[in-house]
């Protein structure tokens, strides 16, 4: 192990230094139980993920995620990690690049696509309809899995104009989604999804928790936490819940659990996540796979602030290894953590910063910094009393404010209003600035004979016309 | 003689109409009165300028003082100096209803005063302030004596008594397109845009260029002033000056410097161009703008050390725009702006923080002893910029600075009665709408936009806001498109 410690130092470094994600510690899943969850190409980017994050897990993830390669047909990924492990464990048999799979691999896929193409202009040929759906659903099914999304997700769309039931619209859709969702393009796949969710489809709750849990990623994706967490919060688990979900190719309902579980924790008060989390019987199943989420909710909601940090703190490491809460975590967590303090602060008219700091800075780091912060983005309507320490709450004073800006109101428009008028007065008197030069150019050019003579009111020639006569 | 110089005007309230035929008639009667017997006049023009008021008699007076300035030196009795002093008795008391008919011997005067040709700048300065403000209390019209008052007082240094004229925002100019005249010059109610006209002869002819350097000078009173607000609402309108495509004069873009300058020590932040300015021009603005745009957006940005580095990178450009000391009022104004920024953050601090957390805009340093700190606070509550109070705590002697919380409780009278003067000056504004209104609706487009309207209400065809569109239509097929059948 000795031996393999200055690779992954190297490895980790080099990660620093392009700004990703380093997770210093051991989270708390187990990765083979953590992978079990998942099916398709998402194992693969998961593993590869937390190799390139967590320094714990890293040798062991890439490993798995060297074998997840090698057991589908994209070249291209298992060089990806290669280039990993080559740094992180040089001395691993891992550590060797198979050149003989690569040509093997290269060489079939060829193969394929070169066969499915021709199987897909017999079939145009023929001009069956369904002939030609199902070929052009191979020909994207091979090129997804060999990871040449552009093409895959051009061959989906072309079954487009084949398909003829509600199912088969539907599952076009889906497969646009799931290459999308790969490609990260979120516009694509929230397109996508209307088309789907559009019609009616046989099986409806299935449908209904894919397109909520890949409503949510999408938005949570472009950063629309509140739209997401409301999707999350819609899907209906039902009676029969299973674990093993339709989704599992995207995400696992562990997951679902924790994003809705977050996002509502950061966008909602504390009502509202009564309501929508705790009480809601539907979303229910899925919160109790991740119980301390559910804990963290009701910490929050019974005002026990520092209790809810302390639990979203411990399982940090965790969620800084999911794909796709990785980028927003430190900012939803920042959102948790300034909602906590302005809750705590809410029933007091004056607060000393020495209880705030022991609620929410055990570490003893500086609290004021971070209040300043709040204060200044308007999260916490309150100011600091540095003599007293203590923080003084800004009792809103509705009439004042009212008054305020009545008297404002009116005076920016009447300001507003004689500005205009002044501009249309010095227009009617003639007085615009116009450009000299453009008229002695377009008199250059010959443009004298224009017929079109303009007088003002007192009779004499306007402007442009005295310089173009 | 007497009667006929003290006929006008008449005893008792009497109508415009009358007023009107009296006034002209009386003109007439002076003229030729002067013109007719001079030679018998003349003698007595010392007793008449005692006896007729100039502030009830006013055309007569003026045709006193007229014909006087205008007689050869050694047959006029009364000597220069008395009759500077009736002149300015006369400026300063005159009846501005009945000088609106004699507008033009009026504009002679009070240009002989521009010139100087009566008294000395200072004074001068003082005067014709005041008789602006005579003529139209309102200064809704900017007139020819405006540009040349800005520029006497600028020249002179007598800025102070400008103020009153220059702090009443003009709206109108002489000479604007379909501008109506009253039925009646004396019209008391009518808009000062009505009468003060060349026709009438109260005001000379005014360019793009006078009117932008009368708002530029302005901008510059009020800067030297150290009117901060009011010096960016005045270069800020010449900077908007309405332009057709954008192209700007060399005015408008030293205007433009300034505004930001300006803009920069009166509201603390960068100014925003409004919505109304061509686009073409607000780019333009920023090519030939761009050392005090980016002094600007440091400004903005807080950091004192940026804002310093950024000040001395340009330093040159400040001293060929003739900027440098404008530029040295925005270093200046950058701590005061940080403490202002404090009291959105605390409510007490002690100065050794705000120490700590300002810093000087002039030195890119924090201010090194607490007592600068003081002195600066002090000067800024006294300045009135600031709402706070400095202490000393009783325990270890500290001092410290409390925000007091902005603008003041209105009680429902005090709210009120601003209420109340909010509500005057929009109907004041409601008037000067209503004059605009008027103008426009004179414009021949427009009366001929009326009658065609006029003429398609008489066909019956009224019920057709979509301007024609139902008729046109016949089916609307999804397939095909619109089908027209016209």
């Amino acid at each position: 192990m000795a031996a393999v410690r200055p690779g992954l130092e190297a490895f980790f470094d080099q990660i620093r230094l392009r700004g990703g994600t380093v997770v210093e510690e051991t989270p708390k899943f187990d990765l083979e139980l953590y992978i079990q969850s998942y099916t398709g190409r998402t194992r693969f980017e998961r593993l590869l993920t937390i190799g390139r994050c967590c320094i714990p897990l890293c040798l062991e993830a890439l490993k798995a995620a060297v074998a997840e390669a090698k057991r589908g047909n994209d070249v291209g990924r298992y060089k990806e990690v290669y280039e990993c492990i080559r740094i992180a464990a040089p001395s691993s048999p891992e550590g060797l690049f198979d050149q003989a799979w690569v040509d093997r691999v290269t060489r079939e896929n060829r193969a394929q696509t070169h066969r499915l193409e021709v199987q897909l202009k017999g079939y145009k040929n023929n001009l069956v309809k369904e002939s030609i759906r199902m070929g052009n659903e191979d020909l994207g099914r091979h090129f997804e899995s060999i990871g040449e999304l552009a093409s895959a997700s051009e061959a989906y769309s072309r079954m487009r104009p084949d398909v003829s039931t509600s199912k088969q619209i539907e599952d076009v859709g889906k497969h646009l989604i799931d290459v999308a969702l790969q490609q990260r393009d979120w516009p694509m796949v929230l397109g996508s999804l209307a088309k789907i969710t559009s019609i009616p489809s046989e099986d409806h709750k299935a449908l209904q928790q894919y397109s909520k849990v890949v409503h949510g990623i999408a938005f949570m994706s472009l950063e629309q936490y509140r739209n997401a967490a409301t999707a999350f919060l819609q899907i209906n688990a039902g009676k029969h819940f299973k674990a093993t979900a339709d989704y599992s190719h995207i995400a696992s309902p562990n997951d679902v659990a924790v994003y809705g579980g977050l996002l509502a924790l950061a966008t909602m008060d504390r009502q509202e996540l009564q309501i929508h989390v705790l009480d809601n019987q539907n979303f229910r199943p899925i919160l109790e796979l991740e119980s301390h989420i559910r804990k963290a909710i009701s910490h929050f909601v019974n005002g026990r602030y520092s209790a809810c940090l302390a639990i979203l703190e411990s399982y940090k490491p965790d969620y800084l290894l999911d794909i796709y809460l990785q980028e927003h975590l430190p900012r939803i967590y920042s959102t948790i953590r300034r909602k906590c303090i302005v809750e705590y602060c809410r029933p007091f008219s004056r607060i000393t910063i020495g209880s705030l700091r022991e609620a929410f800075c055990p570490a003893g780091e500086p609290i004021i910094p971070e209040l300043v912060n709040m204060i200044r983005s308007g999260v916490l309507k309150a100011r600091i009393d540095n003599i007293d320490e203590v923080l003084v709450a800004m009792n809103s004073n509705p009439r004042k404010a009212m008054q305020a800006m009545t008297l404002e109101r009116t005076r920016l428009y009447e300001k507003e209003a004689m500005e205009r008028i002044r501009r249309m007065s010095l227009v009617a008197a003639n007085m615009e600035v116009k450009n000299a030069k453009k008229l002695t150019a377009a008199q250059r050019a010959g443009q004298e004979e224009v017929t079109d003579t303009w007088f003002d009111n007192s009779g004499d020639p306007m402007a442009t016309v005295e310089s173009q006569a | 003689m007497d009667q006929v110089l003290l006929a006008f005007p008449p005893d008792g309230e009497i109508s415009d109409k009358t007023y009107d035929t009296e006034v002209k008639k009386h003109i007439n009667r002076v003229e030729s009165l002067f013109r007719e017997q001079t030679s018998v006049v003349l003698p007595a023009t010392p007793q008449l300028l005692e006896l007729v008021n100039p502030s009830v008699n006013s055309i007569s007076f003026l045709a006193i003082i007229n014909t006087l300035k205008h007689a050869d030196n050694s047959t006029v009795p009364v000597s220069r100096s008395e009759l500077t002093k009736h002149a300015l008795r006369f400026l300063q008391s005159f009846d501005a209803r009945q000088i609106r008919y004699v507008g033009e011997s009026f504009l002679h005067l009070v240009r002989e005063v521009i010139d100087l040709k009566w008294i000395p700048g200072p004074q001068a300065v003082q005067v014709l302030a005041a008789v602006i403000l005579r003529l139209d209390s309102t200064g809704q019209v900017l007139t020819s004596t405006h540009c040349s008052l800005a520029e006497l007082a600028f020249e002179s240094g007598q800025l102070a008594p400008v103020l009153p004229v220059i702090e009443k925002p003009y709206v109108f100019v002489p000479a604007m397109a379909d501008q109506s005249a009253p039925q009646y010059l004396c019209d008391l109610s009518a808009s000062p845009a009505s009468y003060i006209s060349h026709k009438t002869g109260l005001t000379g002819k005014l360019t793009k260029d006078m009117v932008m350097h009368y708002d530029y000078l302005c901008g510059r009173i009020f800067s030297s002033l150290r009117k901060w607000d009011e010096a960016h609402a005045a270069f800020g309108r010449v900077v908007t000056f309405p332009t057709s495509d954008g192209t700007l004069t060399q005015t408008m873009i030293d205007a433009y410097k300034k505004w930001m300058l300006t803009g920069n020590i009166a509201l603390g932040r960068r100014p925003e161009l409004p919505p109304y300015v061509h686009p073409t021009a607000s780019r333009n603005y920023g090519v030939m703008g761009k050392p005090y745009l980016d002094l600007a957006t440091v400004f903005a940005s807080g950091s004192a050390p940026d804002l310093r580095s950024e000040a001395e990178k340009s330093a040159k450009t400040w001293e060929e725009d003739g900027n440098f000391d404008l530029v040295k009022e925005v270093l200046a104004a950058a701590q005061k702006w940080a403490i202002m920024d404090l009291s959105n953050l605390y409510t007490r601090l002690s100065l050794n923080l705000v120490r700590e957390l300002t810093k000087s805009g002039q030195t890119g340093e924090s201010l090194a002893t607490e007592q600068e700190v003081e002195d600066l606070i002090r000067g800024m509550i006294e300045s009135g910029m600031l709402r706070a109070t400095l202490t000393q705590q009783h325990s270890d002697g500290t001092k410290c600075l409390a925000f007091l919380s902005r603008g003041e409780d209105l009680s429902e009278e005090e709210f009120a009665s601003k209420m109340k003067g909010s509500v005057d000056s929009l109907k004041a504004l409601g008037h000067t709408v209503e004059t605009t209104n008027l103008r426009l609706t004179m414009n021949k487009d427009y009366a001929k936009h009326v009658l065609r309207d006029q003429k398609r209400q008489e066909k019956g065809d009224t019920n057709d806001p979509g301007i024609g569109f139902e008729q046109s239509i016949e089916d609307e097929d999804l397939m095909t498109g619109i089908m027209h059948t016209m």
